[in-house]
């Protein structure tokens, strides 16, 4: 049986988890919006006969 | 631009922070568990997003296939995640105790300079190739990149800077560095290989739940599970107590508990060997994020079937082989198969059992069906031709 003490041991890790996610998501939000940004960026400056594939032209 | 993209609620969510900032932290355990499912999933779906958009093709994401290489270092999921490392992820993908110095030392060589800042060591790819932002630890050991933050322009994307990286590993040889091994690179090989011939089935004789078996030496019975089925671990129990299997192969168990088990079933009530076997062996099905859900043990870890089903081999001598792949990360990735990583599951079920019976093998009906030539059967009869199998098929289907 878990003990009062060991419940809020799970709690308080459980917690950090929850905001190691946070973190996380916020960061992948945030990339997946620059990225968007960029591409939009990049598409409006380029011709468009070449700009048909970003993977294309940058990789 | 693909559908997943436009659909994902990060197009509708105008600030995603204030959407995290709003949820108030659960005061149980079970809520923590559910609030932590429902963000894993975002992060997974963004994580999706994010190479989707950055590769402007389909994520490679857990589907692995048949097509897939088989690679040393599985740089294809960290390159997955490389926007996004924390410390959860780290253990997956990253290996341990690598010192930022070796890494200094090594990508020196390639005119690789870097600073340390506040928030981690940058590293300068040469000819303005990119950066990368490695993480250390407090013992000054590497704990997760990012290419992201640092290559923000649309001359230079984040994809830019890890494919130049990425060049530099290769070319240095030091994936190792970066990227930890993959445990099981030369079972993926096998199934590569298979894969490569024309997949010919070993024969199966099938019988059915209630009829009598019979086995020879050289036989294997199958009892294809449906996970958390009791009628399946009945019938496996009778088997047992019915004398006429010398040793049991289960999937619920890491062929690393494998002597372990053999102490769990054979050593003396109360010797320091059972009592170590039987710690190992409950801490495993305690921690092993799914197989202790599939029934209710009342809390009782003892009285749970994936132990009783032990018990039971104790009592009548019959050994027992732990047949599943050792790293709980590459069964994640397996993910619901079929796919590299599932069949090469079955590769290293097939290495597990023993060389001759009878014995009996209790696993995901998945693993026995879903792919005439590359089910375990199939690899163990192409190693020992003598085998013979027959399968228990349960009604209306497996």
């Amino acid at each position: 049986m878990k003990t009062s003490d060991d419940k809020k041991t799970e709690l308080k890790r459980l917690i950090e988890i929850i905001n190691l996610l946070k973190h996380d998501i916020d960061r992948a939000n945030q990339s997946l919006k620059f990225i968007r940004r960029s591409k939009m960026e990049f598409q409006k400056k380029s011709d468009s006969k070449n700009a048909d594939s970003f993977l294309e032209a940058n990789i | 631009m693909n559908d997943t993209v436009e659909s994902h609620p990060a197009e509708t969510a105008e600030n995603v922070t204030d959407h995290l900032k709003d949820q108030e932290l659960p005061t149980t355990i079970e809520g923590c568990e559910a609030l932590i499912g429902q963000y894993g999933m975002e992060l997974y779906n963004l994580q999706r997003c994010l190479i989707t958009e950055t590769y402007e093709k389909p994520v490679p994401s857990f589907e692995y296939n048949l097509s897939t290489s088989p690679t040393e270092y599985n740089y294809d999921f960290v390159i997955m995640l490389s926007y996004i490392v924390s410390a959860e992820h780290a253990d997956m993908f990253i290996p341990k105790n690598i010192k930022i110095q070796q890494i200094i030392e090594a990508l020196a060589v390639s005119n690789v300079t870097y600073k340390k800042t506040d928030e981690g060591y940058v590293f300068s790819l040469p000819d303005n190739g990119g950066e990368i932002l490695i993480f250390s630890n407090e013992n000054d050991e590497l704990c997760g990149y990012d290419f992201a933050s640092l290559n923000n322009t649309p001359e230079r994307p984040p994809s830019i800077a890890l494919k130049n990286f990425l060049t530099i590993v290769q070319k240095l040889n030091i994936y190792q560095l970066f990227f930890k091994q993959n445990p099981y690179f030369e079972a993926e090989k096998e199934v590569a290989n298979a894969a490569k011939q024309p997949l010919t089935p070993i024969p199966v004789s099938v019988i059915k739940p209630d009829e009598n078996v019979e086995l020879t030496t050289n036989d294997i019975l199958i009892i294809p599970d449906r996970h958390g089925d009791q009628e399946k671990i009945n019938r496996l129990t009778e088997i047992i107590e019915s004398g006429k299997v010398k040793w049991l192969g289960i999937e619920m168990y890491p062929h690393t508990l494998k002597k372990q088990m053999q102490d769990y079933v054979h050593a003396p009530n109360g010797s320091v060997a059972f009592e170590e076997a039987k710690k190992a062996i409950y801490e495993h099905l305690i921690s092993s994020h799914g197989w202790r859900e599939k029934f209710d043990d009342g809390g009782d870890i003892s009285a749970h079937p994936y132990i009783k089903i032990l018990d039971v081999c104790r009592k009548h001598n019959v050994d027992v082989y732990p047949l599943d792949t050792s790293d709980l990360d590459y069964f994640k990735i397996s993910g619901m198969g079929p796919n590299l990583p599932f069949f090469t599951r079955n590769v290293v079920w097939s290495q597990q059992i023993p060389p001759n019976g009878p014995g009996v093998i209790f696993g995901g009906s998945a693993h026995f069906i879903e792919s005439p030539g590359l089910n375990v059967q199939d690899f163990i009869g192409r190693r020992d031709s003598s085998r013979t199998f027959k399968i228990m098929d349960f009604p209306p289907h497996l």
